[in-house]
C-alpha cells in the first residue's frame, strides 16, 4: 500500500510532535514493503503538493494535534483547497495526538474526524488516539524518541490491518481516565513535578517572568 | 454583563447586522469585532505563550487588539460561517489563539486535567452559523472548550434563530 500522509501540525517540522510521531509509525508500516510520502502543512510551499497527492491516491492519512478539542485552524484552512473525490473507494485515516494523557481528551476531537472524510467523499478508516505527547519537543533526542517508540507497534498493524482497529487504539490510548488514586498523586507530587520541569524549560527559553505573569491584567 | 461579538463572515447581510444591535442594545458595553480584513494567523504551536513570554502571544498581528477585549468581557458570541459542517478556519483560529489566556500549570478538575487559568475571567462562549453545520457536534464542541476555560457554553444557533443567544446574555 502506499500511503500519503500528511502532517497538519501547525508547528515547524523540526519541533513537530507530530512529525516524530509519524517517523515512528512509518518505521513500522514500512517494514513489509509499503511505501508513503509524507507532507507538512506547517511549510505553506508543501500546499500544493499535498493537494496533488490528495487527488492522486486512494489512501489519506492526516496526522494532527488535537488544537481546542478539534482540528488545528491550519487544517481547516488547507481542506478548503481540497475538492471532494470524483469517485468512490479513497479511505481517510488520522492520527490526532495531544498533550494531556487521558484518552478521554481527545474524543470530542476523534468525534468530528469520524464525519469529516464524508465531506470529501472519502470512507472513515479510523483514528489512532493517543495523549501524553506534550514532552518530546522540549526533550532530549534520545528521550524524545523512546517517548513516541510505541507508535512503531501501530504503523506495523496499520501495515496489516489497513485500518485503525477500535479496540487496539483504545488499549493503546489508555487510560481513558485517571483513577482517583492517580489524581491524589498528582496532587501531592506530580504537581510539583510538572511546575519543576516547566520552569526548566522556561528558563532555558530566557523566560524573564513568572508562567503566571497577567500581562493584560484590566486595572 | 457585556459581551464581545467576534464576526468572521466573508459577508455580512441584514440579518447578523440587526442581531448584533441587538446584543449591544441587551448588554451595555458590548462591542462588535469584524476581523474580515484583519490580519489574524494561526496559532504556530510555539507555546511560547506558556513557557517564554507568558501570556503574550509571539505572533505580532492584529489578533492582539482580540486578545485585550477578550479580558473585558463575561462573554463572547462568535459569528461563523460553516464550513465541512465546523466553523470555518478563520473561527477556529480565534480560538486557536486564545491559548495565552490560560497558564502551563495544570491542575484535575471534576477528574480531568486542565490548565489553571491565568486571569480571573471565565468567559462564556457561544456560536451563532450560517450554512450547513453538524449542530450536535458543534454543541458538544463549545461544551468541551468552555469546560477548559471554567465556564460554560452560551449555545449553539443558526442564524434564523440567532435571537436565541439573546436569552443567555
Amino acid at each position: 500500500m502506499h500511503l500519503v500522509i500528511i502532517n497538519a501540525s501547525p508547528r515547524v517540522e523540526a519541533k513537530s510532535n507530530t512529525a516524530r510521531i509519524i517517523r515512528t509509525f512509518v518505521r513500522g508500516f514500512e517494514e513489509s514493503g509499503n511505501t508513503t510520502e509524507v507532507w507538512h502543512l506547517s511549510d505553506k510551499k508543501q500546499w500544493t503538493g499535498a493537494k496533488e497527492a490528495y487527488e492522486k491516491n486512494s489512501n489519506i492519512l492526516f496526522a494532527l494535534p488535537l488544537y481546542v478539542e478539534s482540528v488545528p485552524g491550519i487544517m481547516l484552512e488547507f481542506l478548503e483547497t481540497l475538492q471532494p473525490k470524483k469517485e468512490d473507494g479513497t479511505k481517510m485515516s488520522f492520527i490526532l495526538q495531544g498533550g494531556f494523557a487521558e484518552a478521554s481528551q481527545l474524543r470530542c476531537g476523534e468525534a468530528y474526524l469520524e464525519i469529516l472524510p464524508s465531506y470529501f467523499n472519502c470512507e472513515y478508516n479510523g483514528t489512532l488516539i493517543k495523549g501524553d505527547n506534550f514532552g518530546p519537543s522540549w526533550m532530549p533526542e534520545d528521550m524524545a524518541e523512546k517517548l513516541v517508540a510505541h507508535y512503531e507497534k501501530m504503523g506495523r498493524s496499520f501495515a496489516q490491518k489497513e485500518t485503525f482497529d477500535k479496540e487496539e487504539v483504545n488499549e493503546f490510548a489508555a487510560p481513558e481516565y485517571f483513577s482517583e488514586k492517580e489524581i491524589r498523586q498528582h496532587k501531592r507530587i506530580g504537581k510539583w513535578m510538572q511546575k519543576a520541569l516547566f520552569h526548566y524549560i522556561a528558563k532555558r527559553n530566557g523566560c524573564k517572568k513568572p508562567l503566571d505573569d497577567k500581562p493584560y491584567q484590566v486595572k | 454583563m457585556s459581551v464581545l461579538v467576534l464576526n468572521t463572515l466573508s459577508e455580512d447581510n441584514d440579518e447578523v447586522l440587526e442581531l448584533q444591535n441587538q446584543i449591544c442594545a441587551q448588554a451595555e458595553g458590548s462591542e462588535v469585532v469584524c476581523t474580515k480584513g484583519m490580519t489574524i494567523s494561526h496559532c504556530i504551536g510555539c507555546n511560547y505563550c506558556w513557557l517564554k513570554t507568558p501570556g503574550i502571544c509571539t505572533i505580532k498581528d492584529d489578533y492582539e487588539i482580540i486578545l485585550k477585549k477578550i479580558l473585558q468581557h463575561e462573554k463572547i458570541v462568535f459569528i461563523t460561517d460553516i464550513k465541512f459542517g465546523f466553523v470555518s478556519y478563520q473561527t477556529k483560529n480565534l480560538l486557536d489563539r486564545i491559548l495565552p489566556i490560560a497558564t502551563m500549570y495544570l491542575q484535575f478538575v471534576d477528574g480531568q486535567m486542565r490548565h489553571v487559568p491565568r486571569y480571573d475571567i471565565r468567559p462564556q462562549m457561544g456560536i451563532v452559523y450560517t450554512g450547513n453545520a453538524e449542530h450536535t457536534y458543534l454543541e458538544k464542541w463549545m461544551e468541551r472548550t468552555t469546560l477548559n476555560f471554567e465556564s460554560t457554553s452560551l449555545g449553539v444557533y443558526p442564524l434564523e434563530e440567532g435571537r436565541g443567544i439573546l436569552s443567555c446574555i
